[in-house]
């Protein structure tokens, strides 16, 4: 059975790319395994249509070390289920490295890893890229790139965001593209990378994450105002929200917040907590904290790490 | 004055915001800058010096204390250039080339602008000429030099000597102080002044700027 | 009793015959055999034979493997600078502008690293003295590792988020518990937790964020079933008794802390005290003779050898010069002979009266070995072998003499001499070699040039 790895940073568009690339596999039994800010974005009547089976990765980073054995366990039950093809969804945030750690053991030697495609987003990625380390490490470990949201991209952005990526990749495919549309034939450009050398290996411990939990009683408005002010310290914030208006979703790319009512199941544990990501340099929790001056008496718990 | 000393007590225990607030207040009081900068903010640094030396108080309480009082001063600052205060002097401090040890360094830059003097920070790693030139281009009175390590302590001699070499030996007065040095080496080395800690550095150059004005 | 015995049964605080001796030969171990620091903290061959000499010529009752407190901020992001002359520095610090906790799979694992390196070395040295000599493991201690990580904000910290320092010391605390269990599993006998800056807090800050963690590595190292040691660097005489309450076996102090006046406290909670002779003004720039009267002046201080360990105040400098340690050494193997001698050293009234050689007109050349004494320092067995070995060699074409510094008139004749450093070897009247052992061809050039 094949695998593909699908690696990008938070918010470069990789659900809205899966919707179309599951579509390449139609007639064919695939297994999709997605990190935890994924699984709201892909649609149960689509995985129905192909007879898709998804799995969801949550509490942490799908490949961050501490979750390997998680990984591993989801993958094998996967493997049972004997599908055509598995395609792995990395968190943002995690080490794409990781997967080839696991395959290498040789536990789970029926799967024959296809390579990696890595989801750019033409405007932020420059940036990102001095911030997140593991974003070089994603770019390093695919075969192409898949330079998205070109239309509300400048060419000189586009220009510059190809470049850094054969900076970091010499080798690496690069095709443009607008919300995450994939065509057929770009599928052989996606094989195995080599083994990343010991320069990348370095730890970066300067990935963050908290956990806000809130009160039910939180209006919407209150809610949006406490995601605004801590927005622009996050990559990325995403989580179910109850609130005196009924369930909301957040769904926040740095300061760019979207806060919409949610009609879809929601299990008790997800609802109310709201996941917050950040990297170097950000003031995760000096903002929280700050939050809390205002929002506090709706801010039941947070939790670091 | 009661809010003077409200200042100098809370930035003696590192309270930044109140500190902040009472020197606002006592300018919208109509006291002056150099009032407040004097025996507010320095009165209050200065005590937090003396405990320095005498182990009554350690790191941390000395960063809150000069975090308080900077804050203090970034208010006073524009009021200060018309208010006839001067610094009291001109040092150029840094740690010595090949150590990047700097807690020891920057409490010596706090206690010594919690005497009014002047401080340029070269920061670590710094070569001996680079003193030299900055103390030159700045016209410092002093060259204040730290280390930590005894491999790198060696190197303050060669301060010493390119201020031979630049001519400016007899114009500024050389520092050294850190962990492994000693009043001996200073002399060895041919240094003007050796101190144990930080605040007895600041008192010390203090004097000397003041000797030589 | 073996050497090692003679500590465990220290550490055990009962009484021993003469005080344990551990010098920390970290870098320093490489000026032994002419790497620098560098090398010795990086090449595993380096490292072990550099660690078999310090063992060679120190004889020490327990020895540190490696004496590198950037051990594990290297593998957690630091950027190291290097230096041939001294351990490496951390140049940056990874959370410097980001205050977040590492999440626990950043936890340094055996094969990241310099990890494989030392831990190998570990285990060969185990097999190579492990019978005889205690060997010391030693880890970065929690609060420098935060400092490490961190940087200097951590004492802003300490003010502005104490839930921030508690949890990072925690990850800290985690990564030393792992360290111990990799260094416990190489075979490491004691334990010692490094960490420098607890001398730069006060006693409420120590028991407010250390107490915690530091009772935890001490309770997980004696349920490891081995010995812990506690080692400070700076005036820490204020946070002593807070140390003793977390219940290492033993603390480590440098010359800044009156180690009488601390024993006094260590005592009260019976956990041994180690130090605490000046690494810069006495080993690093005193004489063998200085080294020797530190030790003996020291050690005539105490009633008695009991919850006492003699050794340098921290790492040793590079460049201390080997007889310097040799004359510690010596002083604390050989306590009472090594008296007599400073005695006799210093004794003005001393006029015995010895006849030097005419080395001008001598009838073949004359070898004089200078030791401290052939039979109890180990160096200058080695250099009395050197040069027994060369007389074997070349018979009656050279003469050969001995001179041991616990003889009266030896020591009018090094002094008449001028002769510093022991053990030593004078051809024909001059210093050929000093403290550091020629090999064969060293030393039979230099006797052939004035054959």
């Amino acid at each position: 059975m094949d695998l593909y790895l699908i690696t990008g940073f938070l918010g470069a568009g990789k659900t809205t790319f899966l919707r179309n690339f599951i579509h390449l596999f139609a007639g064919k039994r695939v297994y999709l395994i997605i990190n935890e800010f994924g699984k709201t974005g892909i649609d149960g009547t689509l995985l129905q249509e192909m007879g898709a089976v998804m799995e969801e990765i949550s509490n942490g980073s799908i490949f961050c070390s501490c979750r390997l054995d998680q990984f591993e366990t989801v993958l094998a039950a996967a493997v049972s289920g004997e599908p055509d093809v598995i395609l792995v969804e990395a968190s943002g945030l995690s080490d794409p490295t990781n997967i080839q750690k696991i395959l290498s053991q040789g536990r789970l030697d029926v799967i024959q890893y296809k390579g990696s495609v890595c989801l750019v987003d033409a405007c932020w990625f420059s940036k990102v890229v001095e911030t997140a380390r593991m974003c070089r490490k994603q770019v390093a470990v695919s075969s192409l790139a898949l330079l998205n949201k070109v239309d509300a991209a400048s060419p000189e952005q586009i220009e510059h965001t190809e470049a850094l990526l054969r900076e970091i990749n010499p080798g690496i495919i690069v095709q443009r593209t607008t919300f995450g549309a994939f065509q057929p034939q770009w599928l052989e450009a996606i094989c195995p990378e080599p083994a990343l050398e010991e320069a990348f290996q370095n730890a970066d411990i300067t990935l963050q994450k908290a956990c806000v939990i809130f009160s039910p009683d939180i209006t919407p408005v209150q809610l949006k105002g406490f995601l605004t002010l801590v927005g622009e310290e996050t990559y990325r914030m995403k989580g179910f929200v109850e609130t005196s208006s009924g369930l909301y979703l957040a769904d926040c790319v740095s300061s760019a917040i979207k806060l919409d009512p949610y009609a879809g199941d929601v299990s008790a544990d997800d609802r109310g907590k709201l996941v917050l990501l950040a990297g170097k340099g950000m003031r995760l929790r000096q903002i929280i904290k700050q939050a809390k001056t205002w929002y506090g008496q709706w801010m039941k718990e947070v939790q670091y790490g | 004055m009661s809010i003077l000393n409200d200042i100098s007590e809370n930035l003696q225990r590192g309270k930044a915001k109140v500190v902040k607030e009472l020197v606002q207040q006592a300018i919208d009081e109509g006291i002056s800058a150099k009032e407040i900068l004097e025996n507010g903010l320095l009165a209050g640094m200065s005590v937090i010096g003396e405990k320095f030396k005498n182990n009554e108080v350690f790191v941390p309480e000395v960063l809150v204390a000069a975090r308080a009082m900077n804050m203090g001063t970034a208010l006073l600052k524009p009021l200060l250039t018309g208010d006839g205060v001067e610094a009291q002097g001109k040092v150029v401090l840094g740690t010595i080339k090949g150590d990047l040890h700097d807690i020891g360094k920057n409490l010596v830059k706090m206690m010594m602008e919690g005497k009014g003097l002047e401080v340029i920070d070269l920061g670590t790693d710094v070569a001996p000429e680079k003193y030299v030139e900055v103390a030159q281009a700045e016209g410092c009175q002093i060259i204040a030099c730290s280390s930590l390590l005894t491999t790198t302590m060696g190197m303050m001699e060669d301060v010493v000597k390119q201020a031979e070499a630049a001519g400016i030996r007899d114009k500024v007065k050389i520092m050294v102080g850190g962990a492994p040095v000693t009043e001996d080496f200073c002399k060895k080395i041919g240094a003007d002044k050796y101190t144990a800690d930080a605040a007895s550095a600041a008192d010390a150059a203090l004097e000397i700027c003041q000797s030589m004005a | 009793m073996t050497p090692k015995e003679l500590l465990f049964t220290a550490l055990r605080h009962e009484v021993t015959p003469r005080a344990p001796w551990v010098p920390f030969a970290g870098v320093h171990a490489g000026a032994l055999i002419g790497a620098n620091a560098t090398q010795v903290l990086t090449d595993e061959d380096t490292l072990f034979k550099a660690l078999m000499e310090v063992n060679r010529l120190y004889r020490p009752d327990g020895q540190p493997v490696v004496f590198d407190l950037q051990l594990e901020a290297e593998i957690l992001g630091c950027d190291l600078a290097w230096a041939d002359d001294g351990p490496p520095s951390v140049a940056s610090h990874p959370l410097a502008d980001t205050m977040t906790v590492p999440c626990k799979c950043k936890l340094p694992k055996p094969d990241q690293g310099r990890l494989p390196l030392v831990l190998s070395v570990m285990r060969r040295m185990k097999e190579a003295v492990g019978e005889t000599t205690a060997l010391y493991g030693l880890i970065c201690g929690p609060f420098t590792l935060a400092s490490h990580l961190r940087g200097n904000d951590l004492f802003m910290d300490m003010y502005d988020d104490e839930d921030y320092v508690n949890d990072l010391l925690g990850f800290c605390t985690e990564c030393g518990k792992l360290m111990c269990d990799y260094f416990i599993e190489a075979g490491m006998d004691v334990i010692a937790v490094v960490d420098p800056l607890v001398s730069q807090i006060s006693t409420t800050h120590f028991e407010d964020f250390l107490s915690g963690p530091y009772t935890e590595l001490f309770d997980h190292i004696r349920s490891k079933g081995v010995f812990s040691s506690f080692f400070v660097c700076g005036d820490a005489t204020r946070n002593i008794e807070a140390m003793c309450q977390t219940k290492p076996d033993s603390i480590s102090v440098d010359e800044n802390v009156d180690i009488i006046a601390a024993k006094a406290i260590t005592d009260k909670y019976n956990v041994v005290i180690g130090g605490n002779i000046p690494l810069t003004s006495i080993m690093l720039h005193g004489t063998q003779q200085d080294n020797m009267k530190y030790v003996v002046d020291l050690l005539a201080q105490l009633p008695e050898y009991k919850n006492f360990i003699l050794a340098p105040g921290c790492d040793m400098p590079y460049a201390v010069p080997i007889e310097n340690t040799i004359g510690v050494a010596q002083a604390a193997l050989e306590t009472e002979s090594v008296r007599a001698m400073v005695a006799n050293y210093v004794s003005d009234t001393f006029d015995v009266d010895v006849e030097i050689p005419d080395y001008e007109h001598l009838e073949r050349p004359l070898v004089e070995v200078f030791t401290l004494d052939s039979a109890t320092c180990a160096a200058c067995t080695y250099m009395l072998g050197a040069a027994t070995a060369a007389k074997e060699r070349f018979g009656t074409e050279i003469d050969m003499v001995e001179y041991k510094f616990t003889e009266k008139e030896n020591i009018a004749r090094c002094k008449k001499m001028g002769v510093k450093n022991l053990p030593s070897i004078y051809i024909n009247g001059k210093l050929k070699f000093a403290s550091i052992i020629p090999s064969r061809e060293e030393l039979d050039a230099a006797i052939k040039e004035v054959l």
